[in-house]
């Protein structure tokens, strides 16, 4: 194809975009926008064992410390003693604990949380959809949730105490 | 842009081989056969400055890139076998790579090899292979339609001497006219087109199949554009469900839920083989789950109950999946004759007598069970997947009850706190008390079946068989005819011949022959060709 480079550039220029398109949502594609940092945290609403119901929208104000577990795995065994250690300190500073549980019955959650004395919100979330809207798919996660609901980001494994602490300060209002 | 000014008078651009007009070579490099590739016409423009743009263009439209890419690509797809995908691997990647495979496992893990074929760089080389189709096919094609459409049929003496298949013949005698006339009759007869100037004969058919290999690259863009298209949200989903009896579960990735009201194994009977055979009914005939397809009115709300509406109910078996507009449900896999209750009787030791039944579903146990007026039976713990830990404490390993471990505690007026009494699969214990007043007894379980779907959506199908078949045309275009050229002119009593094809030149030579031959002239195809 002799000449005429004004062609050449217009064809390279559709082929460009359309390598850049598809490269971005071949990348991207497995990974929804709604969870980046920063962005508002998706809302929900669920029961906790004593059958409060709890709605994100409406803890606006406070900061969020929530976090994804499940009885059989073994990390999110071990970090309820911190969890549950500092739940009652942050309350003051407005900063709740929530943790959702990944989908167990009532009966398993109700006696885990009496052997381990958990005294903060255990959710129920049967049908798994919480844990989807937030792309949980290892335990135990935690998203610490900004006091205006938005994220600030998110921790894949077990808590310990100070990284509950240094995190707290960043979401409390 | 310089050009090069041919002896006939013709222009031609820089880096033409052979002249457009007349066909005389330009160069000297072509001293004994002519370089006919795509006439000879210039691929790439050879100005004195080459913009940054002719050099990308350069790249692209290099067969020879082009084959690197693709070895590229085999060896990076190669590597992306070594170890498993991060894909199939139900573990943490960053846990499990090292944990499994050692340093090479890290190493691996730390390349990012674990999402080979998602990764940025192989997306990248599949899409610089995309590109080199399209340019190479461009830089090809548009100047041999125009060489070919453009062609005269009087060429070069020199043109035609330094072809493969060529001859000089005596006329003997014979009239210039007639000899023309005759040879014209002939081509026409073996389904040449012929066109005619003065003196000089194009015969040519099979234009068409040289289109044959653009062809087939126009089906392979379309179809690696249908196969990206997964990209596109909706147009892609491929994943799998397992439902037990009775059970509504969300199907994952859409906004629908499906039931399995039951799933059936049919087994063949004795009487249905052709031949006597022991079997005992072993050999299953199908596997049917009777299905019902929701759509969740409320999709989209999270947390919100789901508000299901019937949209299909059908009997899925395999290859005959359930299709509703876009997804299709198939019958994929079976877990027959699993848990799906316990079933307990409770006697009162001292008198023998049973109190009464309990039981106890192993994916939704009741807190408590109501046995008469003075008898609660109260559900302490419930273990799934019983197991000890290393600290010797009881836990459950998974969500699945495949080793189910119930504490229940026995609430009664004789034991006003409750006796407590561990049940296991057919056992059960009685920890740190010696006379237990209350005892169960196992009844036979409830059994259920669950069966796996697969769920798929795959709307991009169509461009996907539409690129193929493209692609066979191409092929078949090329592959089943050839494109044959004869040129004849008749100068001082002299017939000189030359033929030009892009495959089969031994048909060729047996066709010119022949019509020379016919045509009047002592010619074998054995002498048409150059030697050496």
């Amino acid at each position: 194809m002799n000449g005429k480079p004004v062609i050449k550039m217009v064809i390279l220029l559709v082929i460009i975009v359309a390598i850049g398109w598809t490269i971005y949502s071949a990348v991207t594609k497995d990974k929804q926008p709604l969870l980046a940092t920063g962005k508002p945290a998706p809302d929900f609403i669920a029961k906790d064992l004593t059958g409060k119901e709890y709605r994100l929208s409406e803890l606006k104000g406070k900061g969020i410390i929530l976090n994804f577990w499940g009885t059989w795995c073994k990390p999110c065994r071990e970090e309820m003693p911190a969890l549950q250690e500092m739940s009652g300190k942050l309350k003051d500073q407005g900063v709740l604990v929530l943790a959702v549980n990944n989908g167990e019955s009532e009966v398993a959650v109700n006696a885990f949380t009496k052997q381990y004395g958990l005294t903060f919100p255990i959710l129920l979330d049967k049908r798994l959809d919480i844990a989807k809207a937030y792309q949980v798919d290892q335990l135990p996660t935690t998203y610490f949730i900004k006091h205006d609901g938005t994220l600030a980001l998110r921790v894949i494994g077990p808590l310990n105490v100070n990284t509950i602490l240094d995190n707290a300060k960043k979401i409390a209002p | 842009m310089e050009n090069v000014k041919c002896e006939c008078g013709h222009v031609n651009s820089v880096g033409t081989m052979l002249c457009e007009s007349c066909g005389v070579p330009l160069s000297e490099e072509s001293a004994n056969q002519l370089d006919m590739r795509y006439e000879g016409a210039s691929r790439r423009s050879q100005l004195k400055k080459r913009s940054f743009i002719d050099d990308i263009w350069s790249f692209f439209s290099s067969v020879k890139n082009a084959i690197i890419m693709i070895v590229l690509a085999l060896i990076a797809s190669a590597i992306g076998t070594i170890f498993p995908q991060e894909t199939m691997i139900a573990e943490s990647p960053a846990v499990y790579y090292e944990k499994a495979y050692g340093i090479f496992g890290k190493i691996y893990y730390v390349l990012g090899l674990h999402h080979t074929y998602s990764s940025w760089w192989f997306i990248t080389l599949l899409l610089m292979i995309g590109v080199s189709l399209v340019i190479c096919s461009l830089d090809r094609i548009v100047p041999l339609y125009r060489a070919l459409k453009n062609q005269k049929v009087k060429k070069n003496r020199k043109f035609l001497q330094l072809q493969r298949i060529r001859a000089q013949l005596s006329l003997a005698g014979k009239d210039e006219n007639d000899a023309i006339n005759e040879l014209e009759k002939k081509l026409a007869a073996k389904g040449y087109k012929v066109r005619r100037e003065g003196n000089a004969i194009l015969g040519e058919k099979g234009r068409f199949s040289r289109w044959g290999p653009y062809i087939n690259h126009i089906g392979l863009i379309i179809f690696i554009i249908g196969v990206l298209m997964s990209n596109i949200p909706g147009f892609y989903l491929d994943k799998y469900v397992w439902v037990r009896d009775g059970q509504t579960i969300e199907v994952p990735g859409t906004k629908y839920y499906v039931k399995n009201e039951k799933f059936i194994m049919e087994f063949y009977q004795d009487d249905e083989y052709p031949e006597k055979l022991d079997l005992n009914g072993e050999v299953v005939k199908s596997y049917t789950t009777k299905a019902v397809l929701y759509e969740n009115k409320n999709y989209g709300i999270t947390g919100a109950e789901p508000k299901l509406v019937e949209v299909k109910k059908q009997d899925v078996l395999v290859n005959h999946p359930l299709k509703y507009k876009e997804l299709g449900l198939y019958q994929s896999g079976q877990q027959p004759n699993q848990l799906g209750a316990l079933n307990l009787g409770l006697v009162e030791k001292s008198t023998g007598k049973e109190l009464g039944h309990l039981k106890l579903d192993l994916y939704n146990p009741p807190a408590s069970i109501k046995i008469n007026d003075q008898v609660t039976v109260k559900v302490l713990q419930y273990y799934p997947n019983f197991a000890i830990d290393d600290k010797g404490q009881p836990i459950t390993k998974s969500n699945e009850p495949i080793n189910p471990v119930f504490f229940l505690d026995v609430v009664s007026p004789a034991t006003p706190k409750g006796e407590t009494a561990v049940v296991l699969l057919g056992q059960m214990l009685n920890p740190g008390n010696d006379n237990p007043l209350y005892q169960f007894n196992f009844e036979k379980p409830d059994l259920i079946n669950i069966t796996g779907l697969t769920v798929r959506v795959d709307e991009r199908l169509p461009v996907i068989y539409f690129g193929s078949i493209i692609v066979i045309l191409g092929l078949v275009m090329g592959f089943y005819w050839q494109h044959r050229r004869i040129w004849l002119d008749v100068q001082e009593g002299q017939l000189f011949m030359a033929a030009y094809t892009n495959k089969n030149w031994f048909g060729l030579k047996q066709e010119t022959a022949r019509i020379l031959q016919e045509a009047g002239f002592s010619i074998e195809s054995g002498q048409l060709e150059k030697e050496g």
